[in-house]
């Protein structure tokens, strides 16, 4: 394969922000996540959870809520009082509307998802009516004496449970007038403390109100009578997000100290109908505050401070134990953030609100950057690929002007594509770990990559679960294609034969010093390094030069806020 | 009675702890299994009411008859199944199954069934069967028709749960839970991560228990998370809650009677009871002393109780207070010090718990009281080096307690204790008096008193490995505040700078024997000069003593090379020796008699000899398969009258020995049944009630009183067996009110009784003089001490006139007579 001299690059200073909020959409199985940043990201779950949509923030549009509503409408609320809509083709925001009741807290849609419903900072309960093009205030509830911090509707619409500080109220929708107040108790491990935030409430629909607070308690009340009916403490600090599934047969809660707690509704016998709640089991993958939590149907989603989205399956809920059912972590973004111009030895960072441009070595100033979003050039200048949110693909002879073909559809999003140089082939990596080769001139897959296809890919090479996002190739060897994802980087040599089930997918790299005919017989098309993780980005400066570029998760979590101490044993 | 024929017998000290006690219905009992036995003791009084005695061979399994609580299931090693009647301590059935049967569990929803495990083939694979027992008015019952619920199952009881009214039986191995339905006849099974990274490398079930009311399984693992299962119908959507406190492995797991609480135990010795079943909801009673094995709960649900490795079972309130201890003989760790006898208690005293002396009663197979040394917390951890107490010895009739504490963490590194106790008549037990750090420069190898009568200064010599030996006095240590003595160093010797491995004062405290590695050094006690050695060239001595009362001429040693040698004090020269690899060499101290043990490859044998002949008395072969480590004679409270000439070793006292897996033996001629219930069957607990000598007195007697006015006084006695062996107090107890003399007279002798047992019931046994003394004792009452005293002399003297002393026939009578006289007499008054 060669050898490279490698740039390894680690002053990238990229932070991602902290999770806020996420929302689960059950009918596009799709992930919206909301950062402190006021970004907003759309993860497409059954895309082996590629992030496919991205609307940057700005600190000044903070989120607080996000919420689904009328099925495929995304709405956020945050602290400068204003509901926004996102326009989910367009990628921008439709409009933004001021609630007028002065920071929002939290959002919630109705169960039919024609009303939104926001909580404010004056104490206020907001009604909204969702328009197909807009939204329209309906009417006020009662106005309680402190913010709103959580909503949550009963699924038949007929009441609404809001957590305020130290008291729950339940609302009748019909009347807009407080039905129940429940005081919640301050005492916290027999120390009282000042006051007890409801982070977040629940409202079944048999009437059961679960709320979550500051204490560390989880409770549930019953909002027919207004009465507290079981409490479980199970967090030395707050309890900051509770997220209940479908069925209401469980349900998910998670903490300041970065637990994420299962609760389970089990029958107490076998024989008898009676059920009770049951927390079943913690989880431990956050190190700092769950922010939020969401319950999809088959796995436990949750982010927060940490800058992690985790998603948990629940294996129980899992039909087939494939790799699909594997925890997965994703902490950098689906997309390249880095570009290198390999003429005059630079590198472009992209940050939210700002680029850096970066010198390698000692060539001089300004080059040309490659496009952010998904096009690729070909390197005569006479090709141009585009590739949509959507999965298709689009060829244009930028000469013409005109589109030339349209590569195959695909179910699954792109994740990186380019033109190679000589030959004017595509080369597209898919989300799902496909990755196709298609040449413009004769407007059909190559005949590698139908050999591909036809041969399928190692199962170690389906199983990785970070995208590829960056491809590119090597100006001397044509043969080559040079492709990574966060945590390995791969040369594609096509002149050698396709590894099958068998053979040993990782072998060393670079080549140890075995002898050559070994080699030979075990050597296979695809050649991976794992060295460098996490890779943000890696490329050819020249035929002998490689940049890669690291972001270590040390160096990011040297800049969170630290954590809430907690005594761990034997030390 | 007496039979002629010596056997080796285990003599109590069997484990308390081997299975999970069980409380009757009521809670006023506890039921544990002890070696062949059941014991059923009272929950208020601690006191052992009744030994449930018929198996054959370890009881492996008890639970009570969930169709009548006043009943007793147990089962054994030796093939059966046995009910028992466990208010009056009757047997009323056997049920022979015919294989070994390893543990038992009842359940009331199975009538005429009860679940055994067994094991077939293999050593390690067991199986859970069920065995119908037939109906049957016949005593004993072939019970052969069982059916296997469970395979390839654990062998401890603490794995299989009964849960739900019978619903359904969990097993955990391994990694793995198992779950029988009953009704469905269905097996699910769930498997944890076994694989060997860290993280789950400790995954093991180690005990499983399940919820009374509701379907939740907890499970106790390795790591010491306790996993609670529900919804296990499902081998899909089962799902636990863990539960983690215990650092290290959990030993044992129950649930409260209402299933409202669950309690775990294990080596941190804290019971800890999860409320509600919540992490944070939980609760303490911690610094228990020992391991918890065991946990139960009482049926009525106010009493829990805990088995600790320590032997030990703790009967515990609901509210978590400890409210009763049953000690039996602790054995959990390795003997240093040996085996001694207290002179007051007649108690055997040995290591107990860590930084511990134990004080255990040979007649009662209960632990008296404990003697912390260390006075220390201790830590339990794997790898730390504990402090060991190596030495004890009692001094001057028990007024006195010598002992050694060590503690060698490098070669360099030695620390070294020596405590010294007075006996406080005030507190009726030992209070630490001198403390003297570093005693030697090495370890102390032997310790010992100057026990002579006539010495009036208390005097200590020890001996080490440092080559020196010290010799510690008792001087007055009086300042302007207080009257006060301590031990000071008075006199240093050494040989050589040879080691010096064993010291030995000779009975008179005339002289004293130190050996210096191979040579046996002897002392003038007066002036500590050096009067002359002894050297064999055989090898360092590991034994040394002298002769007593006729023989105390000689001197004994006994070399690591295996030759036994005898000096005659007198002409300073080598009396006789004899090839013999002796590992233990015991003095009586009531006779010349000298019990050597040797070791060979097959076995220890035992050998009898007096140090004026070498030829043995008595010779023994293969005494125990295993090496015996300890040995101790123990003065009879009342002497045997063996006539065989080889048995007659045994008239004053009886010798004692615990081998290397530390079962304590001894000879006896008695079936072991008879030998380990001296005065409990006198004690039987007619009604219900806690049995106490109390109840004897106020309650059942005064109901008695007016209706035995008219019995006569012979019918009482004719009761009493007179060669019985019987105590004062039980003898005062049983006399009927009206008989009795006046109270004042009646305090005295029962206080009197309690405070110092062992001379009262001599005083019972005592030949016609001794009775004088008791006599006039009553007549001035405030003489007791003096008392006490001459009656040691009379004893003393008794043995140093007639050494062999043996009664005859004409004695006996003679002495029957006299007691007789004595009841008479008191019915006279």
């Amino acid at each position: 394969m060669g050898e490279f001299k490698v740039h390894r690059v680690r002053f990238f200073n990229y932070v991602p922000s902290a999770i806020r909020c996420v929302a689960y959409n059950n009918q596009s199985n799709r992930l919206a996540v909301s950062r402190t940043d006021g970004t907003v990201e759309i993860y497409n779950l059954s895309a082996n959870y590629f992030q496919e949509k991205f609307f940057p923030g700005h600190e000044s549009r903070a989120t607080e809520a996000l919420c689904w509503a009328e099925g495929q409408r995304l709405f956020s609320a945050g602290l400068n009082g204003e509901i926004i809509e996102y326009d989910l083709q367009a990628l921008n925001i439709k409009y933004a509307m001021d609630a007028f009741g002065g920071p929002i807290w939290s959002m919630a849609a109705s169960p039919s998802g024609s009303q939104l419903l926001v909580g404010c900072e004056d104490g206020s309960v907001k009604l909204f009516q969702i328009t197909p093009d807009k939204i329209q205030f309906e009417r006020n509830f009662d106005r309680q004496k402190s913010r709103i911090l959580s909503l949550s509707w009963r699924p038949s619409g007929t009441h609404i449970a809001a957590g305020s500080i130290d008291y729950i109220s339940v609302f009748d929708v019909k009347s807009g007038s407080t039905v129940h107040k429940m005081i919640v108790d301050r005492q916290y491990m027999g120390v009282s403390k000042r006051k007890c935030i409801v982070w977040g409430v629940a409202f079944l629909s048999d009437g059961t109100v679960i709320s979550v607070d500051s204490a560390g308690k989880v409770q549930f009340w019953d909002s027919a009578t207004g009465t507290l009916v079981k409490s479980h403490l199970i967090a030395n600090a707050d309890v900051q997000s509770i997220a209940v599934a479908n069925q209401e047969d469980s349900f998910v809660v998670g903490t300041a100290e970065g637990t994420v707690f299962h609760f389970q509704l089990v029958p107490v016998t076998s024989n008898s109908g009676e059920k009770q709640w049951v927390r079943t089991k913690p989880f431990q993958h956050h190190t700092h505050d769950v922010r939020t939590v969401a319950h999809s149907p088959t796995s436990l989603i949750s982010g927060g401070t940490d800058t992690h989205l985790v998603i948990r399956p629940l294996m129980e809920k899992v039909e087939v134990k494939n790799y699909d059912a594997a925890l997965r972590k994703i902490t950098f973004p689906h997309r390249r953030l880095i570009s290198c111009s390999r003429k005059r030895q630079l590198l472009l960072f992209q940050f939210a609100h700002h680029l850096e441009l970066w010198r390698l070595g000692s060539t001089v100033a300004t080059g040309t950057v490659e496009a952010m979003c998904l096009l690729a050039v070909s390197a005569d200048g006479n090709w141009l690929a585009a590739s949509g949110t959507s999965a298709g693909v689009h060829v244009y002879n930028v000469k013409q002007l005109k589109l030339h073909c349209t590569v195959p559809a695909y179910n699954f999003p792109v994740t990186a594509m380019a033109v190679a140089p000589n030959t004017n082939n595509l080369v597209i990596a898919y989300s799902d770990q496909q990755v196709f080769e298609y040449s413009i001139p004769d407007k059909h897959y190559t005949d590698w990559s139908r050999t591909v296809q036809k041969h399928g890919f190692h199962h170690l090479w389906l199983q990785r679960d970070t995208p590829i996002t960056h491809i590119s190739f090597h100006p001397k060897r044509p043969m080559h294609i040079l492709l990574h994802d966060a945590y390995m980087f791969c040369i594609i040599d096509k002149s050698l034969p396709l590894p099958n089930d068998k053979t040993l997918f990782y072998n060393p790299f670079p080549p140890t010093n075995e002898s050559d005919v070994v080699q030979r017989r075990t050597a296979h098309a695809f050649k991976i390094s794992k060295i460098y993780k996490p890779l943000l980005f890696m490329d050819l400066l020249d035929e002998r030069t490689l940049v890669a570029v690291e972001r270590p998760l040390d160096d990011i979590i040297a800049q969170l806020p630290p954590p809430i101490k907690k005594k761990k044993f034997g030390t | 009675m007496v039979e002629e024929n010596i056997r080796v017998v285990r003599c109590g000290g069997s484990e308390l702890n081997f299975r999970r006690a069980v409380f009757s219905a009521d809670s006023k009992y506890i039921f544990c299994v002890s070696g062949d036995f059941v014991k059923v003791y009272s929950t208020a009084t601690e006191e052992c009411v009744h030994i449930l005695h018929g198996h054959r061979n370890l009881v492996t399994g008890i639970q009570l008859n969930p169709n009548n609580h006043l009943q007793l299931y147990s089962c054994s090693l030796d093939g059966t199944i046995k009910l028992w009647d466990y208010i009056d301590g009757i047997l009323i059935k056997t049920f022979i199954v015919g294989c070994k049967l390893h543990s038992l569990f009842t359940v009331a929803q199975a009538e005429d069934s009860v679940f055994v495990t067994v094991n077939k083939e293999k050593p390690d694979i067991f199986q859970l069967v069920s065995v119908k027992l037939p109906k049957s008015s016949s005593q004993e019952v072939e019970a052969k028709e069982l059916s296997i619920v469970l395979d390839y199952i654990n062998q401890s009881p603490k794995c299989i749960a009964f849960g739900n009214e019978g619903v359904y039986v969990a097993a955990v191995r391994d990694f793995y839970l198992s779950v029988y339905f009953f009704k469905k006849k269905t097996t699910s099974r769930f498997t944890l991560s076994s694989s060997r990274n860290k993280k789950h490398a400790k995954n093991n079930f180690t005990c499983v228990a399940c919820h009374p009311k509701e379907d939740c399984i907890a499970s106790g693992h390795m790591d010491g998370k306790i996993r609670l299962w529900r919804n296990f119908y499902d081998e899909k959507k089962y799902t636990y809650t863990c539960l983690h406190w215990h650092h290290d492995m959990v030993m044992d797991l129950a649930f409260s009677v209402t299933g409202s609480s669950l309690l775990s135990g294990g080596r941190e010795s804290v019971l800890v009871e999860w409320r509600d079943a919540m992490e944070k909801n939980k609760e303490f009673l911690p610094r228990l002393g020992a391991t918890i094995e065991h946990i139960s709960v009482s049926p009525a649900g106010d009493l829990f109780c805990t088995s600790h490795s320590d032997n030990k079972i703790m009967i515990i309130h609901r509210n978590l207070e400890a409210s009763a201890v049953i000690q039996g003989l602790v054995k959990d760790r390795s003997i240093f010090t040996g085996l001694m006898i207290d002179p007051r208690t007649k108690a055997l005293v040995l290591n107990g718990k860590p930084g511990h002396l134990q004080f255990y009663s040979l007649q009662s197979d209960k632990q008296l009281y404990n003697l912390d040394i260390m006075q220390q917390e201790y830590i339990n951890d794997y790898g730390l080096i504990q402090i060991e107490l190596t030495k004890a010895a009692f001094g001057c009739f028990g007024n006195w307690l010598a002992t050694v504490e060590q503690r060698q963490e490098k070669e360099t590194e030695l620390e070294l204790q020596m405590k010294l106790w007075m006996y406080s008549k005030k507190t009726q037990g030992f209070i630490l008096n001198t403390k003297i750090h570093m005693p030697h420069e090495d370890c102390i190898t032997a310790l010992c008193f100057c026990n002579a009568e006539k010495s009036e200064q208390p005097t200590l010599v020890t001996a080490s490995k440092d080559g020196y030996f010290k010799v510690w006095i008792l001087t007055d240590d009086s300042d302007i505040y207080k009257k006060a003595v301590g031990w000071t160093c008075d006199f240093v010797g050494s040989y050589h700078k040879y080691q010096a491995t064993n010291c030995c004062f000779s009975e008179d405290g005339s002289l004293l024997a130190v050996s210096f590695e191979e040579i046996v050094t002897i002392w003038d006690s007066e002036t500590w000069e050096l009067k002359c050695t002894f050297c064999q060239r055989a090898g360092k001595i590991r034994h040394l003593c002298f002769g007593r009362l006729t023989c105390s001429k000689y001197l004994l040693g006994a070399t690591e090379n295996g030759i036994l040698s005898c000096w005659n004090l007198l002409s300073c020269a080598l009396e006789w020796s004899a090839k013999l690899n002796v590992r233990v060499m015991e003095p009586d101290p009531n006779s010349e008699n000298i019990a050597a043990i040797s070791q060979s490859s097959v076995g220890s044998d035992l050998f009898v000899f007096k140090p004026s002949e070498p030829r043995p008395l008595y010779i023994q072969k293969g005494i125990s398969r295993e090496e015996v480590q300890w040995g101790v004679f123990v003065p009879r409270d009342v002497p045997e009258s063996f006539t065989s000439a080889a048995y007659q070793w045994l008239n004053r006292s009886q010798f004692y020995f615990l081998t290397k897996s530390q079962s304590l033996l001894t000879f006896s001629t008695k079936s072991p049944e008879e030998k380990l219930t001296p005065t409990s069957k006198q004690l039987l607990a007619e009604e219900s009630l806690p049995t106490t000598p109390f109840y004897f007195i106020l309650g059942k007697h005064r109901q008695q009183q007016d209706e035995k006015l008219n019995e006569t006084l012979e019918n009482e006695l004719v009761q009493l067996p007179l060669t019985e062996n019987i105590p004062a107090i039980s003898e005062l107890l049983h006399t009927p009110a009206h008989v009795l003399p006046s109270a004042v007279f009646l305090c005295s002798m029962f206080v009197n009784s309690l405070l110092l047992s062992k001379e009262t019931k001599s005083a019972e046994e005592m030949p016609k003089d001794v009775d004088m003394e008791e006599e006039k004792e009553s007549e001035n009452s405030d003489e007791e001490n003096d008392f006490t005293g001459r009656i040691q002399d009379t004893n003393n003297t008794d043995l140093g006139e007639d050494v062999i002393h043996q009664l005859s026939k004409s004695e006996e009578k003679e002495l029957r007579k006299f007691r007789k006289i004595d009841y008479s007499w008191i019915a006279a008054l």
